[in-house]
C-alpha cells in the first residue's frame, strides 16, 4: 500500500481506473446486487478515486513538488509519423479538475444512492454514472488531443445514456438524442482543428518530446507562426467547444437534457462535463494566444450566451430549467474570461460554479425527491415552481443550502460566486477597448439576469404559500441522511472556495489559485508581445486597485440590489399576482401571453429556427434523394435498363432456380468450360 | 488428427494457406455424404469445419513478419501452358482479411445453425464453398486463381440471396439485380485481366505489377490501355464495394438475404471490392490511379454523405432495419474508398483497419437483427419499440455495435474513421513532400467528416425506434433475450470492437510495412511514367 502510494505513476493510473472497475463490477453482476451494495461499489470507487487525487495533489505535487506525473501504458495509434500514446499526464491544470470531478463526483454518488434508491434501474445507473467519472477523468488526465477526444465523446455517450436513462417516455431518449447529435456536430469541428493541428505541427500530444508545445516553440523560434492557419484551427476547436460547453449555436441541448435525473444534471450537466470545453480551450491556452480573431470570437460567443441564456432563465417556471438555463449562461462568463486570455479565471469560475451549482441542482432534486413521493415519479407538478412554495418549514436543510447556492451563484459579496465572477467583469472592466465594453455590457447584463432569477427560485419555491396539491406538501419530508450530508458540504464548498483568489484590491497579489496555475500560462504570457490585452495582469498598480474597487462596487451593488428586488417579489404571495399580470393579459382561461413572455419562454424560438433550417431541410433531402435518385434514376432507369438488354440471361437465371444442387453444379461447370475456352482464344 | 498437428508445425508453413482454404470446402465435401434430414450433425459439422479452419488459420497471425514481401508463398505450376500457377501467400494487406474471414466462419455458422430450417444441407454446403472462395481469393498470387475463386465465391452467395431469402418475389429480384451488377462487373474486368496477361506475359501478381509499371514508362502500355483497364477494374470493384452510384444491388440484397448471407457479404464479401482496389487496381494502373484520384475520392465522399441520407430516409418512411444497415454501408465503404484513393500512408493504413472493422460491426449489427427477426419474422420499424425493457443484453450488444458504427473513440470504428480522415485531411504524398497546405484532399476531409455527424443520427434515431419507449406492439412482451448460442456468437464480435479500438497496434505494425512500401512503389511509378508521357509528348 506504501509502495502504491509512493509511486505517482500508479496512483494517477488508480485515479480513472477506480471508476472504470466499479462500472465493470456494476454493469456485469449489477442485476444480482441491492441497492446498499451497487451504490456502495459505485460510491466507494470514486471515494479512493478521489483519495488517489487528493494524495498526488497533496503529497507528491504539494510536497514533493513534482510539476508533472506522467505515464504511457502503451502505443494507441502508430502510422508513420503519427504517434498517440495511451497515456497519462498530470499538471497543475488537469489536478484542478481532477479534484473538482473524483471530489464532487463522490459526493454527487453518495447523494444518488438515496435519490436513486428507489429506482428499480439503479444498476443501471450506477454503472453508467461510473463510466461517466472514468471517461471524465480520461478528458483532463489524457496526454494528447486524441486520448482528451477519447474521454470527450466518452461522457458524451454517458450523458446520451443518462439523459435518457428513464427509456419508457421517448421524450427522455430524443433529449438523449439531441445531446449527442449537437455534440457531434461540435466534434467535427474539433476533428477538423485536431487535423489543422496535426499538420501544421506533426504532433497531438501535449506530453513528451514531440509535443505540441515543442512544435510551437520551433514555429516561434524560426518566426512560421501561421496566424491565419491557427486562427481556423482554433475556431475549429471552440466550435467543439461549443457543443460540449453548451454556447450559442449548440447550446439547445442543456436544456433538454435536464430530462434525466436530477444528480446526473448536477455531476454532468453543472459541475463536469460541460466545462470540459474551458477544460480543452485553457489547455491549448499556447496555441489560442496567438489566435486573436478565434479568442475575439471565444469571448462574444461566451457574452453572448451569458446574457442570451440568463434572460431565457428568468421566466422558465421548471425549477431545473432555470438552473439548466443558468448553467449555459454561467458557462458564457467562463468563455468570456477564456476569451480575454484570463484562463485562470475561466478555470476560477468553473471551480466555483462547481459547488454551488452543483449544490442548487442537489437542492432541486431534494426538493422534487420530496414532491415525487406523493405525486409519482415523472410527474410534471414536481418541478413546476409555480406550483410550490412555503417548503422552508418542510425542507430546511435544503432550503438554507440552496438559499447559500443562490446567494453564491448571484454573485453576493463574500460568497464563492462572487469572487470567480467579479474577477471576470473586472478584466472586461479593465480592458479599455471596445471589445472589453462590449463583454462588460453584456456580462453585466448577464450578472443582473443571473442575482434574478436565483432570488425567484428560491422565492417561488421555499417562500410565500404552497401553491400545489394539498396532500404533496403533507408529505414532503427532509432528504434522508445520505442526501443531505452532500449539500451541506457543497454550502460550505460555496462558501469559502472563493476565497483562493481574491482579488488584488483586497491587498492580495499572489492569490493561491492563481500562482498555482501559473506555470501552466507561463508559454503561452511569454509569446505574446508587449502590452497585448490577452496578458494575465501580474503588477497592480494603484489606478488598476482603484478600478477594480468601482467595478467590486458596481457588482456588488447590482448582485445585492437585483436579488433583494426579485426576492421581495418572489416570496410574498401578494406580489405574485403583479408579476402575472406582466406576463399574461386577462384572466383565467383566457388569459393571453404578453409577447415579450411568449417569445422569452420559447426560449426566442431558437428549437423551431433549427427544425425549420436544419432538420425539415435534411429530412426532405433524404427523402427526395431516395425516391428521386436511388429508386427512380438508378434502379428503373439505368438497373432496368441494362435487366431489358439482358432479359435472356434473366430469363434464364430464373430457370436456373430449380433449388437443386446438380443443376447449380452443371451451371457452374459450363460456365468454367466457357471462360476457360474464351480465355484460350484471347490468350493465343 | 495429423493434419492438424501438421498444420501448427512451422516447418509446414508453406503449404498454410492451401489448408485453410481448403479446409472449409472439404467440410462441404462432407455434409455432401450425410443425410440431408439430419440437421444436427450438418450443422455440427460445419461449425467443427469452420472452427479448426480459423484455429488454423492463427499460426498465420503469429508467425508473419512485420515486412514488405509475401509469406507463406506456395507456388506450383497449373496451367504451364499460359503461365498460370496455383500461387498463394500473404501480405499486410491481405493478413488481417484472412483472418477475418476465418474468424467470422464459426461465427456465421454457429449463428445459421439457430436460424436456418430450409434445405439445411445445401445452405451449409454454399457457405463453406463460400468461405473457400473468399479465403482463396485474398491468398491468390495468381490474376487467374484469384479470379477462379472470385467467381467460385458469386455462385453460393447468388444462391444464398435467391434461394433462402425472406420474401418469395423479393429474393428473385434482390438475386437477379445482384447477377446483372455483378456480372457487367466481372465481364469487362475478365477481359482487362486477359489483355493485361497477355501484354504481360504473365499472371504471377508481383511479376505482373512490375512489368506493367515497367511497360507504362517504357511506352509498351499505351495510355489510353492503362485507362480503358483500370476503369475496366474498377468498375468490377466499385460493384463490388459498392461505391455510389453503383450501391442500389446491396440494399435490396441484404433486405432479402438471411442473416448468414448479410453478414458474409457485409462482413467480407464487400471488402474484396477495397481489396481489388489495393492490390490489383493501383498498382497494375498507378497513373491512370492518381490522376483519377480526385474524382474517384470525390465520389467516395458523395458516397458517405448521399448513403447518410438514405439511411435517415428508410428512419422516415416505415424502413426496413436491414435496409437502413445496408445504406449505412454505402456510407462506411465511402471512407474506405476515400482513404485508399488519397494516396496517403495515414490514410491507406486508416482504410485497411476499416476494412476489418466495417465487417465486425456492421457484420454484429447484422448478426444481432437476425436474433430479433427470428423472433419475430419482421424487420419494419413500426414492429418494434420498447423492446430494451425485454431484452437487455439484446439492447447492450447492439449498443455495443451501434457505437461501433458511429465510431466513438475505445471501438475499433473511431480508429479507422479518424486515421482515415485525418490523412486525408493531409493530402496525397505529393503535397506532402513540400509541406502541408490547405488542399483539394482537405476540403473532401471536411466533408466526409460530417459523415460522422449524420452517422450518429440515423444509427440513434433507429436505436431509439426499437429499443425505447413502451412497448405498443402485443408480440413483443414476451421477446426472449438472448440465448446462450446467440451470446456466444456475439461476444467475440464485441471482444474484437474493444480490442481493435483500443490497442490496434499489433494490426497496424503487420500492415504497415506493406501499405507503405506499395504505396511508394505506385507513387513513384505514377511519377515516371507521367514524366514519360511529357517527355514523349514534348518531342524530347
Amino acid at each position: 500500500m506504501i509502495n502504491v502510494f509512493n509511486n505517482p505513476e500508479l496512483l494517477l493510473w488508480a485515479v480513472p481506473l477506480m471508476p472504470l472497475f466499479g462500472f465493470l463490477i456494476n454493469g456485469l453482476f449489477g442485476k444480482r446486487m441491492s441497492v446498499a451494495s451497487s451504490g456502495g461499489i459505485a460510491a466507494a470507487a470514486v471515494v479512493i478515486s478521489f483519495l488517489c487525487a487528493l494524495g498526488l495533489f497533496v503529497y507528491h505535487m504539494n510536497m514533493l513538488g513534482k510539476e508533472t506525473v506522467q505515464s504511457s501504458a502503451f502505443t494507441w495509434m502508430q502510422v508513420g509519423g503519427f504517434k498517440i500514446n495511451f497515456g497519462l499526464y498530470l499538471d497543475r491544470l488537469s489536478s484542478v479538475y481532477m479534484l473538482i470531478i473524483t471530489g464532487i463526483g463522490a459526493l454527487i454518488h453518495i447523494y444518488s444512492i438515496g435519490y436513486m434508491g428507489h429506482d428499480e434501474g439503479f444498476a443501471r445507473y450506477f454503472a453508467y454514472l461510473n463510466l461517466f467519472v472514468f471517461a471524465m477523468l480520461m478528458l483532463v488526465l489524457g496526454d494528447s488531443l486524441v486520448t482528451l477526444f477519447l474521454g470527450w465523446e466518452g461522457v458524451g455517450l454517458c450523458s446520451y445514456l443518462l439523459i435518457g436513462f428513464w427509456y419508457k417516455h421517448l421524450h427522455n431518449t430524443t433529449a438523449g438524442m439531441k445531446a449527442f447529435i449537437a455534440n457531434r456536430v461540435g466534434d467535427f469541428g474539433f476533428m477538423i482543428g485536431m487535423f489543422l493541428l496535426f499538420w501544421h505541427f506533426g504532433s497531438l500530444s501535449y506530453a513528451g518530446d514531440a509535443s505540441l508545445q515543442t512544435g510551437m516553440q520551433a514555429a516561434i523560434a524560426s518566426g512560421t507562426v501561421d496566424t491565419t492557419l491557427l486562427n481556423w484551427a482554433c475556431i475549429c476547436l471552440f466550435v467543439g467547444a461549443c457543443g460540449k460547453s453548451a454556447q450559442i449555436p449548440l447550446f439547445v441541448w442543456l436544456p433538454d437534457a435536464m430530462a434525466g435525473p436530477t444528480p446526473v444534471s448536477a455531476l454532468i450537466h453543472a459541475a463536469t462535463m460541460v466545462t470540459a470545453g474551458i477544460y480543452m480551450v485553457a489547455r491549448m491556452n499556447f496555441v489560442f494566444v496567438h489566435a486573436e480573431t478565434a479568442m475575439t470570437i471565444v469571448a462574444v460567443t461566451g457574452g453572448a450566451t451569458a446574457l442570451f441564456a440568463g434572460s431565457i432563465g428568468l421566466v422558465q417556471r421548471d425549477i431545473k430549467k432555470v438552473l439548466a438555463y443558468s448553467t449555459v449562461s454561467q458557462l458564457g462568463f467562463m468563455f468570456m474570461a477564456a476569451g480575454l486570455g484570463q484562463f485562470h479565471l475561466a478555470v476560477f469560475h468553473v471551480f466555483t460554479h462547481a459547488f454551488f451549482k452543483a449544490l442548487l441542482f442537489l437542492g432541486s432534486g431534494s426538493v422534487i425527491h420530496a414532491l415525487e413521493h406523493s405525486l409519482g415519479h415523472g410527474n410534471p407538478d414536481s418541478q413546476d415552481m409555480w406550483k410550490m412554495g412555503g417548503l422552508k418549514e418542510k425542507l430546511p436543510i435544503t432550503c438554507y443550502t440552496m438559499f447559500i447556492g443562490a446567494l453564491a451563484l448571484a454573485g453576493i459579496p463574500g460568497l464563492a460566486g462572487f469572487f470567480s465572477k467579479d474577477a471576470i467583469l473586472y478584466s472586461a472592466f479593465h480592458r479599455g477597448d471596445t471589445l472589453g465594453w462590449i463583454i462588460y455590457g453584456l456580462g453585466v447584463a448577464a450578472a443582473i439576469c443571473t442575482a434574478f432569477y436565483s432570488a425567484r427560485l428560491i422565492g417561488l419555491t421555499f417562500y410565500g404559500k404552497w401553491r400545489g396539491d394539498e396532500h404533496a406538501y403533507a408529505h414532503a419530508d427532509e432528504a434522508p441522511r445520505s442526501m443531505a450530508m452532500p449539500l451541506l458540504i457543497l454550502a460550505l464548498g460555496a462558501i469559502g472556495v472563493g476565497y483562493l483568489l481574491l482579488p488584488p484590491a483586497f491587498g492580495v497579489h499572489h492569490p493561491p489559485f492563481q500562482t498555482w496555475l501559473a506555470p501552466i500560462w507561463a508559454a503561452g504570457q511569454a509569446a505574446l508581445p508587449e502590452g497585448s490585452k490577452l496578458l494575465i495582469p501580474v503588477e497592480h498598480d494603484s489606478a488598476a486597485i482603484a478600478a477594480e474597487w468601482v467595478n467590486i462596487a458596481i457588482s456588488s451593488l447590482i448582485a445585492i440590489g437585483v436579488f433583494l428586488f426579485a426576492f421581495a417579489i418572489y416570496s410574498r404571495p401578494a406580489n405574485l399576482a403583479k408579476v402575472r399580470a406582466l406576463a399574461f393579459r386577462g384572466e383565467g382561461a383566457d388569459a393571453v401571453m404578453t409577447p415579450w413572455y411568449r417569445v422569452l419562454l420559447n426560449k426566442y424560438y431558437i428549437d423551431e429556427l433549427y427544425d425549420l433550417t436544419i432538420v425539415r431541410p435534411t429530412k426532405i433531402a433524404s427523402d427526395v434523394l431516395f425516391v428521386v435518385v436511388d429508386v427512380i434514376v438508378i434502379d428503373l432507369l439505368f438497373v432496368n435498363g441494362a435487366a431489358m438488354v439482358v432479359k435472356a440471361s434473366s430469363d434464364l437465371v430464373r430457370r436456373l432456380q430449380t433449388g437443386l444442387v446438380r443443376h447449380y453444379l452443371y451451371a457452374f461447370a459450363t460456365g468454367a468450360v466457357i471462360l476457360i475456352a474464351l480465355f484460350l482464344l484471347i490468350a493465343q | 488428427m495429423d493434419f492438424l498437428a501438421a498444420a501448427f508445425d512451422p516447418q509446414n508453413l508453406k503449404h498454410h494457406l492451401s489448408v485453410i482454404t481448403f479446409l472449409p470446402l472439404v467440410g462441404a465435401i462432407f455434409i455432401a455424404f450425410i443425410n440431408g434430414k439430419r440437421h444436427r450433425e450438418i450443422k455440427a459439422t460445419s461449425i467443427f469445419f469452420s472452427l479448426i479452419t480459423f484455429v488454423a488459420s492463427l499460426p498465420i497471425l503469429f508467425e508473419f513478419k512485420s515486412n514488405a514481401s509475401f509469406q507463406m508463398v506456395e507456388k506450383v505450376d497449373w496451367i504451364p501452358a499460359f503461365n498460370i500457377q496455383y500461387a498463394m501467400g500473404v501480405d499486410g494487406i491481405s493478413l488481417f482479411l484472412v483472418l477475418l474471414t476465418t474468424f467470422l466462419g464459426p461465427i456465421i455458422m454457429l449463428s445459421c445453425s439457430t436460424n436456418v430450417h430450409k434445405r439445411v444441407k445445401e445452405f451449409f454446403i454454399a457457405m463453406l464453398v463460400l468461405e473457400t472462395g473468399v479465403i482463396g481469393s485474398f491468398c491468390a498470387l495468381d490474376l487467374f486463381l484469384f479470379y477462379v475463386f472470385f467467381e467460385l465465391m458469386l455462385i453460393p452467395m447468388y444462391l444464398l440471396i435467391g434461394v433462402w431469402g425472406s420474401d418469395p418475389q423479393g429474393r428473385r429480384d434482390a438475386a437477379i439485380k445482384f447477377f446483372i451488377y455483378t456480372l457487367l462487373g466481372s465481364l469487362l474486368m475478365f477481359l482487362a485481366v486477359l489483355y493485361v496477361a497477355n501484354l504481360a506475359g504473365t499472371f504471377e501478381i508481383t511479376e505482373l505489377t512490375t512489368r506493367l509499371q515497367q511497360m507504362a514508362i517504357d511506352g509498351r502500355f499505351s495510355k489510353t490501355a492503362q485507362y480503358v483497364c483500370f476503369l475496366a477494374f474498377m468498375l468490377s470493384f466499385a460493384v463490388k464495394t459498392p461505391m455510389f452510384p453503383f450501391h442500389t444491388w446491396l440494399p435490396d440484397a441484404h433486405t432479402e438475404a438471411p442473416t448468414g448471407g448479410s453478414v458474409v457479404l457485409a462482413g467480407v464479401l464487400l471488402k474484396l471490392g477495397t481489396y481489388g482496389m489495393l492490390r490489383f487496381a493501383i498498382p497494375f494502373f498507378p497513373e491512370p490511379a492518381i490522376t483519377l484520384g480526385p474524382a474517384i475520392c470525390i465520389l467516395a465522399v458523395v458516397g458517405i454523405i448521399y448513403g447518410s441520407l438514405m439511411s435517415v430516409a428508410q428512419l422516415l418512411s416505415n424502413g426496413d432495419w436491414k435496409r437502413m444497415v445496408a445504406y449505412s454501408s454505402v456510407g462506411h465503404m465511402g471512407f474506405i474508398v476515400l482513404g485508399i484513393f488519397s494516396f496517403n500512408l495515414i490514410a491507406t493504413q486508416g482504410a485497411l483497419i476499416q476494412n476489418i472493422n466495417h465487417g465486425l460491426s456492421t457484420g454484429l449489427l447484422f448478426l444481432l437483427i437476425g436474433i430479433v427477426y427470428e423472433r419475430r419474422h419482421t424487420r419494419l420499424f413500426d414492429e418494434y419499440g420498447g423492446i430494451a425493457k425485454v431484452m437487455p443484453k439484446f439492447a447492450i450488444l447492439f449498443m455495443v455495435a451501434t457505437l461501433a458504427s458511429v465510431g466513438l473513440p475505445g471501438t475499433n470504428g473511431f480508429v479507422g474513421e479518424f486515421l482515415i480522415l485525418l490523412g486525408t485531411f493531409g493530402g496525397d504524398l505529393d503535397g506532402l513532400r513540400e509541406g502541408w497546405s490547405w488542399n483539394l484532399h482537405s476540403t473532401l476531409a471536411v466533408f466526409a467528416a460530417s459523415g460522422v455527424i449524420l452517422g450518429a443520427i440515423y444509427m440513434l434515431w433507429s436505436y431509439q425506434r426499437v429499443f425505447f419507449g413502451e412497448i405498443k406492439v402485443e408480440e413483443n412482451k414476451n421477446l426472449k433475450d438472448v440465448t446462450a448460442t446467440e451470446m456466444t456468437f456475439s461476444l467475440p464480435m464485441v471482444a474484437m470492437i474493444f480490442l481493435i479500438g483500443v490497442a490496434p497496434g499489433w494490426f497496424l505494425n503487420r500492415t504497415e510495412p506493406a501499405v507503405k512500401a506499395g504505396l511508394e512503389q505506385s507513387v513513384n511509378a505514377a511519377e515516371a511514367i507521367q514524366e514519360k508521357h511529357q517527355r514523349r509528348t514534348t518531342g524530347e
